[in-house]
């Protein structure tokens, strides 16, 4: 190994693995299987750090890769659907405003549901949007649609999540 | 009361995507508007869910270990590959060396003994170039 690329992958690896690992759980729910794909992840990074052409930030073309693999593997996998639901009390958080306190305990077995019955996709474009604060154009990029289309999933989404936690709807 | 703005323009204040002026203008709204509070309020509750919560695993000196495992199967192959083709080549030229020797034997085995003449058929037999000295048959 070079000592460059070794570096640089190091430094890579620091960054962005918990953000590439949070985007691969989010659609596999997995976290042995996550943990596999993850390394095929890293290992593709690494192979192809010198094809890297700077046209994007790393983290679009690592997370581009990550989607890439996750799909993969759930199409040869042939899962479609989660294998392992999580505790769902330990799998999400928000900080608190007094009025989020309220809502939080009229809406917490809700939220518990409403994550449960998110598909693989619309559970990454949540990650992405809200735990990994990312941006539509690298959104668009890493999921290869319009910044329009990521918009318009990103809104009905959340309008979707707003019925069903604040509106009663049926799940 | 009803306004004109809509559930869209809520997560757009809450994402900030909107221009500057807009959104002073629509802060402003939120004042008078119960609806659109309401609307800002759980859209920002919604932006504040983390759907995951989870320690990823150190999968880096494994990554190190494939990629070093790769690598040497690499290298493996391209000296088995040099091997193979150098024991080829002395096969070859073995061969070669053999077919040489055998025409010759052949030459040899053409001489008529009982008049003690050879057939000739030293003539036939083509020489290596490398054999083909100053003192060699033919030119004595």
């Amino acid at each position: 190994m070079s000592r460059k690329k070794k570096d640089l992958f190091e430094e890579l690896y620091q960054k962005y693995s918990n953000k590439v690992y949070r985007l691969i759980y989010s659609i596999t729910k997995d976290r042995d299987i996550s943990q596999d794909i993850m390394q095929e992840v890293f290992i593709k990074v690494y192979k192809n750090l010198n094809k890297f052409r700077g046209e994007s930030s790393y983290l679009t073309w690592i997370s581009r890769i990550a989607v890439n693999t996750t799909y993969t593997y759930l199409k040869k996998s042939k899962r479609t659907r989660y294998v392992e639901i999580q505790d769902h009390e330990n799998m999400f958080s928000y900080s608190e405003t007094p009025e989020t306190s309220l809502k939080r305990k009229l809406t917490n077995d809700r939220i518990k549901e409403v994550l449960k019955e998110l598909s693989p996709e619309e559970s990454l474009l949540l990650t992405m949007v809200n735990d990994e604060k990312m941006n539509y154009e690298d959104i668009s990029k890493i999921l290869k649609i319009p910044v329009g289309t990521v918009k318009s999933r990103v809104f009905n989404l959340r309008k979707k999540l707003r019925n069903k936690i604040f509106g009663g709807e049926e799940l | 009361m009803s306004c004109n703005y809509t559930e869209l323009d809520a997560q757009r204040f809450i994402d900030h995507t909107m221009d500057l002026e807009e959104e002073i203008l629509y802060a402003q709204h939120l004042k008078d508007c119960e609806q659109c509070r309401e609307f800002v309020e759980e859209y920002t509750f919604i932006s504040k869910i983390m759907i995951i919560d989870v320690q990823p695993p150190n999968v880096k000196e494994k990554v190190y270990r494939r990629v070093n495992r790769a690598r040497n199967v690499a290298v493996l192959l391209v000296i088995s590959m040099i091997l193979s083709m150098a024991l080829m080549g002395s096969h070859l030229i073995l061969q070669y060396n053999t077919l040489e020797a055998n025409q010759i034997l052949q030459a040899l085995s053409n001489t008529d003994n009982s008049t003690g003449q050879d057939s000739n058929n030293f003539a036939e037999v083509k020489v290596p170039e490398y054999m083909e000295t100053s003192y060699s048959y033919g030119k004595w």
